[in-house]
C-alpha cells in the first residue's frame, strides 16, 4: 500500500511537470515565432555591470546608459537606408530646446525644453543640468579625462545656471568636438536631488547609487532587472523631449556570454538583435536567409603597439621593417572575413581628417625584402620579440598566429604571450610588442592622436614622444579654426607614419546580427544604439 | 549524538577556514591589477590609485589578511571591484539560478547513473552493458561545449523541444513570485503552469547536459558496486531461499552498493555546482554564480573571486557533511560515534 502511495505521488508529479512543460510551448523561442513586434530583444557578450554614465563599463551597460539618460543635444542622422541610419555629421538639440554660441565662440547657451521631467515625475532644472556636467568633470569616474576637450578648466565657475531653464559653458576657446561631445551619453543629465539623497560623506557624487539606480531623462526607464542575465526597458511614460511613438514599446538588453549560442538564439527568434558579433558569425548571419547582417564601417583601428623605449624597437628602421613584414591582406581576409578596412596610419579613414580619404591606403605594405633590408642597416637581422595578447580576444589571438609566421619569414622570431584581461591591462605601457584595439568616440583625428601618441599621456602605451607631433597636436587643439585644424591633423599624422610607433593592421567593421523585419540600426558616432529609431516587423 | 554533530560541525568549520585562507593567497598571486580594469581605458594613474586606495589593494598583504578575515567573521565578503556593489547580495541574488541548475543537473545525474549502473551489472557482458560502457567513455570524453552546441543546433532550432539558451525563461515571460527561489517550482506554487512549464524547458536541457556527464562517474561506481554485490555470500544466499530477481538486487544489491555511491555524489555535487556548472552558465547564459566567477577571474575582481570560492566551499563542506551523516543511516556498521 505504502509502495502504491509512493508510485501514484510520483506518477502525478512527473504529470504536473509534464502539462506544465507543454504549456510553456507558447512564445518561447524554441519554436521560432519570434515575439511581439513592439518587444525588441538585443544580445550583447557582457552583462549590464553599471547604470553609472560616468564610470567605465560593459557594451551593454553602455547600450543601456544611452537610452535611459538624455543629453542637451544629440546626434542627428540622415534618413535609413537599408536600414541603417547613418550619423549626419552634426549634433541637434534634445533635452535642450536651443543651443547658441555667443559671437565670440566663447559662451555655448543652452536653454532647456519646458516641461522635461526625470522619471519620478519630478522637473528637470538648470540646476540639475549644471551639477550632472560637474559630476561628469569631477574625479568620480574616467570622463573627467574626455571633459577636458569641452574647453572648461573650472567646472564649478564655467558651468553657470542662470535661470531656471537656462545654462551656460563658458569655454576657454571653441572648439567643433565640443558639442559632438555633448551629445555622448557621459553628458547625461542626472536627477541632482535624487542622488544627493543617496550620497553620503565617503560618496558625495552618489556612485554607489547610480550603479545600479537610473534617474531616467531618456526615451527608456529600466522597468525590470535580472541579475546577470537581462535589463528591460520600457517607453518613458514622462519623456517629452522628442516623439517616440513609434518606438518600441520594450527593449530587453540580454546577457549572451557565448557568441555561438547568440547565433543560435537569433536563428531561432529567442532574441532580435545581436551587437557585436564575431567575423566568423557575421559570415554565418550571412548565409541565412531569414537573417540579417549590419555591416558598419568605423575607423576602429586593430594595431601592433611597439614600446619606444625598448632596445630594438626605440630604432625606428625596427618599427618600420616589422610594419612591412605584417601580413594585412590575410587579416583583413582571413581572420576578419572581409569585415575589415585598411588602416592608413593612426588615424585610418572613415575618421575625420585622416589622410586616407578613400579606405584604401596602406602605410606599409607587405615586402619582405625591404623589412630584411631595414633590419640588416639596423643591425637587427636575428631578432626575437614577445607580443602580448589579451585572451579574451579571440579575433587578436588570431592575429597573433598569422603576424608570427609573417615575421618568422623575415628572420623575427616572435613569442605570443596571451595574457587574461586583467594583466593585460596592468601591463599597458611596458609589454615589449602588443596588439590592440581603439575606437575614440567622435572619430576626431586630434583627440585620437592627442590620447595614443603625445608625450606623456597615460594612455599611450607605446610610449611613443615626437616633439613635432606634441607641438602639431597642441595647435589643433588650440585653434578655432577648421581648416587650420585640418592641415595641422594631417602633418601630425604623416610623421606617425613616418616614425612607425605601431604597425597599422586594419580597421574592425561594427557588426550587428539581426532577424529579417529588424531596422533602424544606428551607425552612431559612439558605436551605440538608440532603441527608439529601431523599428520591428513581425 | 550531539556531542559527534558538534565534533563534524567544528571539522566542517575548521575546512571552511582552511578554504577561506587558501583562497585569500591564491588570489594575491593572480597577476593583474583589478583597480586599472575598474578604472577603464581613460582612467589616470591617480584615478587608479584612488580605487586602490579605497579597495585596500595597496595595503600590505598582513593587512589586507586581517581586514579580509574581520570581514568574513562578520559575513562580509567586501565590494566588487567592477561595480562597487556588495558581494554578498549579487552572489545571493544568483545563487538560486545556481543551485536549481545544480540540483537538477545532480537529481539526473544521480537517477541516470544508479539506474544505468545497475542495468549494466544485471547484464553485465550483454549488448546493454557495452551501450553503457560506450555512453561512460562518451560522457567522460566529451567537452561541453560542443555536446552543448549540437544539443541546442537539433533540440532546440531543428525540433524545438527546449527553449533557446537565453536564462532561466524564454521570452515573453516574467519571473515568478519568489519564494524559493526556483523559478519551477516557485510557478507550481503560484498556480502558474504556463510559466512553470517555460521554466522547465529552459531548465532541462543545461541540467541534462550538466547531469548527464556528471554521471559518468555514478555509473562505474554504481556497476562495479551492484556486480560485486550480487556476487556475494549473501546474494547466494538469498536466492538458495527462493527471493526473487527483483527483491535479491533492490535488497542485497542496490543497498550494498550504496556507501560509494554516496561518497560520489559528494564529487558530482562539486562537478555540477563548481565545475562544469561555470561553463554550461556560459553556454546557456544562465544568471547563476558560475558565470559570475567567470567575469570576476577575466577582470581580476579579487573580492567578488574569493566570495564565489568561500560560498562554493561551504556548500561542498556542509554537502559532505551531511554526506558523512548519512553515511552511518546507509550502512550500520559506520558509527560516527566512534569515529576519530
Amino acid at each position: 500500500m505504502k509502495n502504491k502511495s509512493r508510485v501514484l505521488g510520483a506518477t502525478l508529479a512527473a504529470g504536473v511537470l509534464l502539462v506544465a512543460a507543454a504549456c510553456g510551448n507558447g512564445s518561447s523561442g524554441g519554436g521560432g515565432g519570434g515575439g511581439p513586434a513592439d518587444e525588441v530583444v538585443v544580445a550583447y557578450s557582457q552583462t549590464v555591470d553599471s547604470l553609472d554614465p560616468h564610470q567605465f563599463k560593459s557594451d551593454a551597460g553602455y547600450g543601456v546608459v544611452g537610452n535611459i539618460y538624455g543629453t542637451l543635444l544629440q546626434e542627428k542622422y540622415d534618413a535609413s537606408k537599408d536600414g541603417i541610419l547613418d550619423y549626419s555629421g552634426q549634433s541637434a538639440p534634445y533635452l535642450a530646446e536651443s543651443a547658441t554660441w555667443n559671437a565670440a565662440k566663447t559662451v555655448l547657451t543652452f536653454v532647456l525644453k519646458d516641461g522635461l521631467k526625470f522619471g519620478n515625475g519630478d522637473p528637470v532644472t538648470s540646476e540639475d543640468v549644471v551639477w550632472s556636467l560637474q559630476r561628469a568633470l569631477s574625479d568620480v569616474g574616467y570622463v573627467q579625462a574626455i571633459g577636458q576637450w569641452l574647453n572648461i578648466t573650472d567646472a564649478k565657475t564655467q558651468i553657470v545656471a542662470t535661470d531656471d531653464r537656462t545654462v551656460e559653458l563658458r569655454v576657454t576657446h571653441y572648439s567643433p568636438l565640443i558639442e559632438q561631445l555633448l551629445a555622448f551619453q557621459i553628458f547625461a543629465i542626472l536627477d541632482k536631488s535624487a542622488v544627493e539623497a543617496a550620497a553620503g560623506a565617503d560618496d558625495p557624487w552618489g556612485a554607489k547609487f547610480l550603479a545600479t539606480d537610473a534617474t531616467p531623462t531618456g526615451p527608456y526607464v529600466v522597468e525590470s532587472q535580472i541579475a546577470g542575465k537581462s535589463v528591460t526597458l520600457k517607453k518613458n511614460p514622462d519623456f517629452t523631449a522628442a516623439d517616440i511613438g513609434d518606438a518600441p514599446a520594450r527593449v530587453v538588453v540580454q546577457s549572451m556570454p557565448d557568441a555561438q549560442q547568440a547565433f543560435l538564439a537569433l536563428q531561432n527568434g529567442a532574441v532580435d538583435l545581436v551587437y557585436g558579433i564575431t567575423p566568423d558569425i557575421a559570415q554565418a548571419v550571412q548565409k541565412d536567409d531569414k537573417l540579417h547582417l549590419y555591416d558598419l564601417k568605423y575607423s576602429t583601428i586593430a594595431y601592433v603597439g611597439f614600446n619606444n623605449n625598448d632596445p630594438a624597437l626605440k630604432d625606428v628602421k625596427v618599427r618600420q621593417a616589422l610594419s612591412y613584414l605584417m601580413p594585412y591582406d590575410a587579416l583583413r581576409s582571413d581572420v576578419m572575413n572581409g569585415f575589415a578596412g585598411a588602416a592608413y596610419g593612426a588615424v585610418p579613414y572613415p575618421m575625420q581628417d585622416s589622410l586616407d580619404e578613400t579606405g584604401d591606403k596602406v602605410a606599409y605594405p607587405t615586402d619582405v625584402a625591404k623589412a630584411e633590408q631595414l633590419l640588416a642597416e639596423a643591425g637587427h637581422e636575428n631578432l626575437s620579440l614577445t607580443l602580448s595578447v589579451p585572451a579574451s580576444d579571440t579575433t587578436l589571438s588570431e592575429d597573433a598566429v598569422f603576424i608570427q609566421s609573417a615575421l618568422k619569414k623575415g628572420g623575427v622570431n616572435v613569442k605570443i604571450n596571451k595574457m587574461s584581461d586583467a594583466d593585460y591591462n596592468a601591463n599597458l605601457g611596458k609589454m615589449q610588442m602588443y596588439l590592440d584595439t581603439w575606437y575614440s568616440w567622435g572619430q576626431d583625428s586630434v583627440y585620437q592622436m592627442f590620447f595614443l601618441l603625445t608625450t606623456g599621456t597615460f594612455t599611450n602605451y607605446t610610449n611613443f614622444s615626437n616633439a613635432e607631433v606634441d607641438d602639431l597636436v597642441k595647435r589643433a587643439m588650440a585653434t578655432t579654426d577648421t581648416a587650420e585644424r585640418h592641415e595641422l591633423s594631417q602633418q601630425a599624422q604623416q610623421i606617425i607614419i613616418d616614425q612607425a610607433p605601431w604597425a597599422f593592421l586594419y580597421t574592425q567593421d561594427y557588426l550587428v546580427g539581426a532577424r529579417k523585419g529588424v531596422e533602424g540600426i544606428t551607425h552612431s558616432n559612439d558605436a551605440n544604439l538608440r532603441f527608439e529609431q529601431l523599428r520591428v516587423t513581425k | 549524538m550531539l556531542r559527534t554533530v558538534g565534533k563534524r560541525l567544528g571539522v566542517a568549520l575548521l575546512s571552511i577556514l582552511g578554504v577561506a585562507v587558501l583562497t585569500f593567497f591564491i588570489t594575491q598571486l593572480l597577476p593583474g591589477d583589478p583597480a586599472r580594469i575598474a578604472a577603464g581605458q581613460y582612467a589616470t594613474e591617480d584615478q587608479v590609485a584612488q580605487i586602490r586606495e579605497r579597495y585596500g589593494l595597496d595595503d600590505p598583504v598582513p593587512a589586507q589578511f586581517a581586514h579580509y578575515l574581520g570581514d568574513l567573521a562578520h559575513l562580509d565578503l567586501g565590494s566588487s571591484v567592477r561595480n562597487d556593489q556588495p558581494v554578498r547580495e549579487e552572489i545571493t541574488s544568483r545563487f538560486s539560478a545556481t543551485l536549481e541548475l545544480g540540483l537538477t543537473a545532480l537529481l539526473i545525474a544521480v537517477v541516470l547513473g544508479v539506474g544505468l549502473g545497475v542495468a549494466a551489472a544485471i547484464y553485465r557482458d550483454r549488448l546493454v552493458d557495452r551501450l553503457v560502457q560506450v555512453y561512460v567513455v562518451l560522457a567522460t570524453a566529451t567537452a561541453v561545449f560542443w555536446i552543448a552546441l549540437v544539443a541546442i543546433t537539433t533540440l532546440v532550432n531543428d525540433l524545438g523541444v527546449f527553449n533557446s539558451p537565453t536564462g532561466r525563461l524564454p521570452r515573453g515571460y516574467s519571473p515568478p513570485g519568489d519564494i524559493t527561489g526556483f523559478y519551477v517550482v516557485d510557478a507550481l506554487l503560484h498556480g502558474d503552469l504556463g510559466t512553470a512549464g517555460a521554466a522547465l524547458r529552459s531548465l532541462l536541457l543545461p541540467a541534462l547536459l550538466l547531469g548527464g556527464l556528471a554521471s559518468a562517474s555514478v555509473v562505474k561506481i554504481v556497476r562495479s558496486a551492484t556486480i560485486k554485490a550480487l556476487e556475494s555470500d549473501y546474494a547466494r544466499t538469498s536466492r538458495s531461499f527462493g527471493y526473487s530477481r527483483t527483491s535479491i538486487l533492490f535488497r542485497d544489491g542496490l543497498r550494498n552498493s550504496l556507501l560509494p555511491v554516496i561518497t560520489n555524489v559528494g564529487l558530482v555535487a562539486g562537478f555540477v555546482l563548481a565545475g562544469g556548472d561555470v561553463i554550461v552558465e556560459q553556454l546557456f547564459a544562465w544568471p547563476g554564480i558560475g558565470g559570475y566567477a567567470y567575469a570576476s577571474l577575466a577582470n581580476n575582481d579579487l573580492y567578488a573571486l574569493r566570495g564565489y570560492v568561500i560560498v562554493i566551499g561551504v556548500v561542498y563542506v556542509l554537502i559532505n557533511t551531511a554526506l558523512e551523516f548519512l553515511y552511518s543511516w546507509a550502512d550500520p556498521r559506520v558509527n560516527l560515534a566512534e569515529a576519530r
